[in-house]
């Protein structure tokens, strides 16, 4: 998709952000102010426009590529095949590099997700907040978007930046649904993209910043080549552990899969 | 008599200076001993007191289940049963609780941390939950679902504050699959010496079986919590395991393990099914039981050697003494007093002195016991051993008077030899020495 000079300035100013020097004291996610204006659209609209851009019903194929940057120094590139089905909310993770992790992955399996350590064969329950392959990444990160059902929202204004007004909301975990993070904040462009999000603890204790540095435009040949937008480039970052996550959503694929991919004995089956 | 106790104040009045110096040895042997049985049973008591919060009641009535010969769980299948049949036999002043007993991992972003893990009724737990110290947040929190309550230490190494998330890891019995939580951090309690790192995972009863995969109605262990109502437990145990045999089931003999240790024995055993176990609180801390036990071996040895000293400087002192005072000596058996009357005169006054110096002794380091009690921050790792934050000094009467005995004994002790001596002087030595 050809992205705008300005919008390009807007994407490089938010990613700035996350990188400035962590204040000495940790951003709390205070109560949400009342709207400063009046909006056009609700902002439960506006989050269900945001899901339906991105909203699939062809199958889901992607090559993620992962690039950690840790406080130490140290950095670790990993790269997963991820296959989904929104229809019937399957998806499994399949890690293929690096060699040493490579034939390990998680499969969803009803509300439980499930990690295979390929070395001993055996899986493992894990949770939506579990790290992904050890990294700061967690299920919802490679998951459909479902803000709407998961979350309440209430609307906190606009908000300008380089020259482009974003709607900024408070999303509250519903009762009774699980979320990677009970609490978040997001800010969404004119077009109904979220460009950066932050997830809270219930205490306010901010968990992980992301800023989605682009979106990719793909046709789903199953909803009549309606265009999905789905993201491109996220750079999570954890500021309590001074963690960066780099995650590139590449090769994007929407076509039929396998219903054998969704089972355990596919996963089991890649590494013999 | 009369006449030899004052003719032995008027010889230590006379004497001031050796006296005084010999007050002061006795006083400070006997307040170390005051002190350091003081340390043995303040820890003794804030360990009891931390064992039977967190870990144990005063009696308890656990279970081991075995789904097949190579997995063991620590679960009651039948609680419901189980507690039909103590519930008569609940002592008045007592009551039973349910408790549930687990091991988990808790991880907090990358950090991972393992612990036994407890399970709580918070609802009919509101005594209990007293005598937690919470640093922060609320225990009564507990009771909404996927919650948790962890202790300071472990919450300083996952570095999570209330109202933080965790994830709790755990194999439930007998799947070889492992099993994971997210759950809410409501409360964080303070340090409690070293079951704040081994046992400081706090769940409700119904997060714990979720997390174990236990059905309804199963528990971990009931226990019978009697707090100040004195109960002897050997023989109510005893009791119990009479009757929940006569109620068929099948009961492990006594044994004094906790019962994790007991899990490791039972593991290897081939059997499938259900045990139940009773055991005691100094069953369940037996693991712990090295620190009172070796508190109380320095407390026997340090006042082993404080004696030997007072002994030792007594004897010493009041060598030089009757080396001093042989014209004194020599005059009163010239005077007519007898052998046995001039030991009898020395051995008041070395039991005299014994008996003040120690009595001063043990009253000031009672006052400074006191007064030091909770008062006296701990370094973490002397804190984790002594189950407090604080030094905890319990003076008790019984070792006061004890090393009053014990002292004033050792003054005695001393003396004999030197009385004995300035027995054997004749009143023709006495008239040499002039």
């Amino acid at each position: 998709m050809q992205t705008s000079i300005r919008r390009l300035a807007v994407m490089f100013a938010l990613s700035l952000a996350p990188l400035a020097p962590a204040a000495p004291k940790e951003e709390k996610a205070a109560e949400p102010k009342a709207a400063e204006s009046k909006a056009a659209v609700s902002a439960e609209e506006v989050i269900r426009r945001v899901d339906a851009r991105m909203a699939l019903k062809s199958d889901f194929k992607s090559t993620v590529r992962l690039r950690e940057k840790r406080k130490d120094g140290t950095e670790a590139l990993l790269e997963m095949l991820v296959f989904r089905r929104d229809s019937s909310k399957d998806l499994l993770i399949y890690i293929t590099k690096p060699r040493n992790m490579a034939g390990g992955g998680y499969l969803r399996i009803g509300r439980n997700l499930w990690e295979y350590d390929p070395s001993v064969g055996h899986w493992q329950r894990t949770t939506s907040r579990g790290n992904i392959v050890n990294t700061i990444s967690c299920e919802e990160d490679f998951d459909r978007s479902h803000l709407l059902e998961t979350y309440e929202v209430q609307d906190e204004g606009e908000e300008t930046a380089a020259g482009t007004k974003f709607r900024k909301l408070f999303l509250k975990v519903r009762p009774g649904m699980e979320a990677s993070f009970p609490q978040l904040r997001v800010w969404v462009d004119p077009d109904y993209n979220i460009v950066k999000r932050v997830g809270y603890a219930p205490s306010g204790r901010t968990l992980r910043t992301d800023v989605i540095r682009g979106y990719q435009k793909i046709l789903d040949p199953a909803a009549e080549n309606r265009p999905v937008y789905l993201m491109r480039e996220v750079l999570e970052v954890e500021e309590a552990e001074g963690t960066q996550l780099t995650v590139r959503y590449d090769e994007v694929e929407l076509a039929p899969l396998s219903p054998n991919i969704f089972t355990k004995t596919w996963l089991e089956g890649r590494f013999r | 008599m009369f006449s030899l106790l004052h003719l032995a104040l008027r010889n230590l009045f006379a004497h001031r200076e050796r006296v005084l110096l010999l007050l002061g040895i006795t006083a400070a042997a006997s307040g170390v001993i005051v002190a350091v049985s003081s340390l043995a049973a303040g820890v003794a008591t804030a360990q009891r007191e931390a064992v039977t919060t967190f870990l144990t009641g005063d009696l308890n009535v656990g279970g081991f289940f075995k789904v097949h010969p190579d997995s063991i769980a620590p679960v009651v299948g039948d609680a419901g049963k189980v507690r039909g049949v103590l519930e008569p036999q609940v002592p008045q002043g007592c009551y039973l609780r349910e408790r549930g007993r687990s091991f988990a991992l808790a991880g907090a972003g990358r950090r991972r941390t393992g612990s036994f893990l407890v399970g709580m009724d918070v609802a009919s737990e509101k005594n209990s939950l007293a005598r937690f110290r919470v640093a922060s947040g609320r225990l009564e929190d507990l009771a909404r679902p996927r919650t948790l309550a962890v202790s300071t230490t472990l919450a300083e190494r996952l570095k999570v504050k209330t109202g933080d998330l965790a994830t709790l890891f755990a194999q439930p019995v007998g799947g070889g699959r492992r099993n994971a939580l997210d759950v809410e951090v409501v409360a964080i309690t303070e340090k409690a010496g070293l079951l704040g790192e081994s046992a400081g995972l706090l769940v409700s009863n119904e997060t714990l079986r979720e997390l174990d995969g236990f059905k309804p109605g199963s528990a971990g262990v009931l226990q019978v919590v009697c707090g100040d109502t004195p109960v002897d437990v050997d023989a109510l145990g005893t009791s119990l395991r009479d009757s929940l045999r006569g109620a068929g089931f099948d009961v492990l003999p006594a044994a004094n393990q906790s019962y994790a240790e007991k899990q490791m024995l039972l593991l290897r055993e081939g059997w499938r099914g259900q045990k139940l176990d009773v055991s005691t609180w100094e069953d369940e801390s037996s693991f712990m039981s090295f620190v009172t036990l070796g508190l109380t071996a320095l407390a026997v040895l340090v006042s082993l050697v404080v004696l030997v000293l007072v002994v030792m400087g007594l004897f010493v002192a009041l060598s030089v003494a009757v080396r001093e005072r042989t014209r004194e000596i020599g005059t009163l058996r010239a005077m007519g007093m007898q052998r046995r009357g001039v030991v009898a005169l020395f051995m008041t006054e070395g039991l005299l002195l014994g008996f003040v110096g120690s009595a001063l002794g043990v009253v000031v380091s009672s006052v400074l016991c006191v007064t030091l009690r909770g008062a006296v921050p701990l370094h973490e790792e002397i804190s984790n051993l002594f189950f407090s934050g604080t030094l905890p000094l319990t003076p008790n009467l019984g070792l006061c008077v004890l090393a009053v005995v014990l002292v004033t004994l050792g003054a005695g002790l001393a003396t004999l030899i030197p009385a004995a001596r300035a027995a054997s002087l004749t009143p023709r030595s006495a008239m040499e020495s002039l």
